[in-house]
C-alpha cells in the first residue's frame, strides 16, 4: 500500500479516535403505581388512606388563614366583644412524583451537540378541611422523554 | 534526498492547523416539562373552578399562595445554546476565538384563583415556539 493511500484511513482513523457519543440517564424516585391512582375517589378516599398507598409525599403544602371580623383598632385595643373568626383554608394537598431525564451527546472534532431533557409525572391530590380527598390530577409524561436525543424526538 | 512534494505539504500543514488550532462548534438543547397542553381560552372567570383547570391541564408544575386566593403555575422550560469555539490546545490552552448565543425561553400559564376555588384571572405566555433553531 502507497503512502498516498494511507494518508487518509490514518486520518479518519485520527478522527473516529477523537470522536465519541454520550448517553445518561437520571431517575429519581420511583415510578407512580396508575392502578393505585384509579382507586382515588373525590370525597371518599382519606389523607390516611393516600399516606398507606402512595407512602410519604415528596411535597407538602396547606394555608391556613384565620379571617377576623370587626375593626382594626377593636382588635389590636383588645377592648369590646371577641370578633368572629372564620377559618380560611388555601390549598392543602400532596404530591407525589417521578422525574426521569435523558442526556445524549455526539462529541466530533469539529462538532458537538448536547441534549439533555428532563420530564416528570406528577400525582397531585387536594384535601378538603376534613381530609377528604377534594380534587385529584394526574399526568404520566417521562413516556414522553426521547430516547436517543433529537433522532427519536416526536 | 527525497523531496516533498506540493500536496503532502499542503496536507501536512492543516493537519498541523488543526492540531495546533483547536476549534469546534458546540450546540446544546436543554429541555424541562412537556408543552403546555389545554387552551386556556375555556377558562372562563367568575366561573371555571379549580377542578376544571386540573381536568383541562392537568397538575401544575408548581402551586403558589396568595394573599387572596391560591395560583397555578404551568411551565415548560427550553434552552438552546451553540457556539464556535477557535483555541490552541497545546502550548498556551488559552481561546483564541469564542463566540456563543443561548436561548432561554419559556412558556407559563398562571391561574389565580379565589379563596373557593373560583378562577379569577389567567394568563399565558408561549415563548418557546419563537426559538430559532441553530
Amino acid at each position: 500500500m502507497r503512502c498516498g493511500q494511507i494518508r487518509p484511513l490514518v486520518c479518519g482513523l485520527w478522527l473516529v479516535l477523537l470522536s465519541g457519543c454520550v448517553i445518561g440517564r437520571i431517575y429519581r424516585d420511583h415510578p407512580l403505581d396508575e392502578q393505585k391512582i384509579a382507586t382515588i375517589q373525590r370525597g371518599v378516599t382519606t389523607k390516611a388512606q393516600i399516606l398507606e398507598q402512595f407512602g410519604p409525599p415528596q411535597e407538602i403544602d396547606t394555608r391556613e388563614l384565620v379571617a377576623i371580623g370587626g375593626g382594626v383598632d377593636e382588635v389590636l385595643s383588645g377592648r369590646g366583644s371577641k370578633p368572629e373568626a372564620e377559618n380560611l383554608l388555601g390549598a392543602r394537598y400532596f404530591r407525589y412524583a417521578y422525574s426521569r431525564a435523558n442526556a445524549f451527546g455526539i462529541i466530533l472534532v469539529l462538532f458537538n451537540y448536547a441534549e439533555f431533557d428532563q420530564k416528570n409525572d406528577s400525582l397531585v391530590i387536594f384535601f378538603d378541611d376534613k381530609d377528604v380527598v377534594q380534587d385529584v390530577a394526574y399526568e404520566r409524561d417521562t413516556d414522553k422523554l426521547p430516547r436517543f436525543g433529537f433522532w427519536s424526538r416526536k | 534526498m527525497r523531496r516533498i512534494n506540493t500536496r503532502s505539504f499542503r496536507a501536512l500543514v492543516v493537519i498541523a492547523g488543526v492540531a495546533f488550532l483547536n476549534g469546534g462548534c458546540v450546540i446544546g438543547r436543554w429541555y424541562s416539562g412537556v408543552p403546555l397542553h389545554g387552551d386556556p381560552a375555556v377558562l372562563v372567570k367568575g366561573e371555571s373552578t379549580k377542578a376544571d383547570v386540573l381536568q383541562v391541564f392537568g397538575p401544575p408544575t408548581q402551586i403558589t399562595h396568595q394573599t387572596d386566593g391560591d395560583a397555578f403555575v404551568y411551565a415548560y422550560d427550553r434552552w438552546n445554546y451553540s457556539a464556535i469555539i477557535l483555541a490552541e490546545p497545546i502550548f498556551t490552552g488559552q481561546r483564541i476565538f469564542t463566540y456563543t448565543r443561548e436561548f432561554d425561553n419559556r412558556d407559563r400559564l398562571v391561574v389565580l384563583f379565589d379563596f373557593y376555588g373560583v378562577v379569577r384571572g389567567v394568563a399565558a405566555q408561549h415563548e418557546t415556539q419563537q426559538m430559532p433553531h441553530l
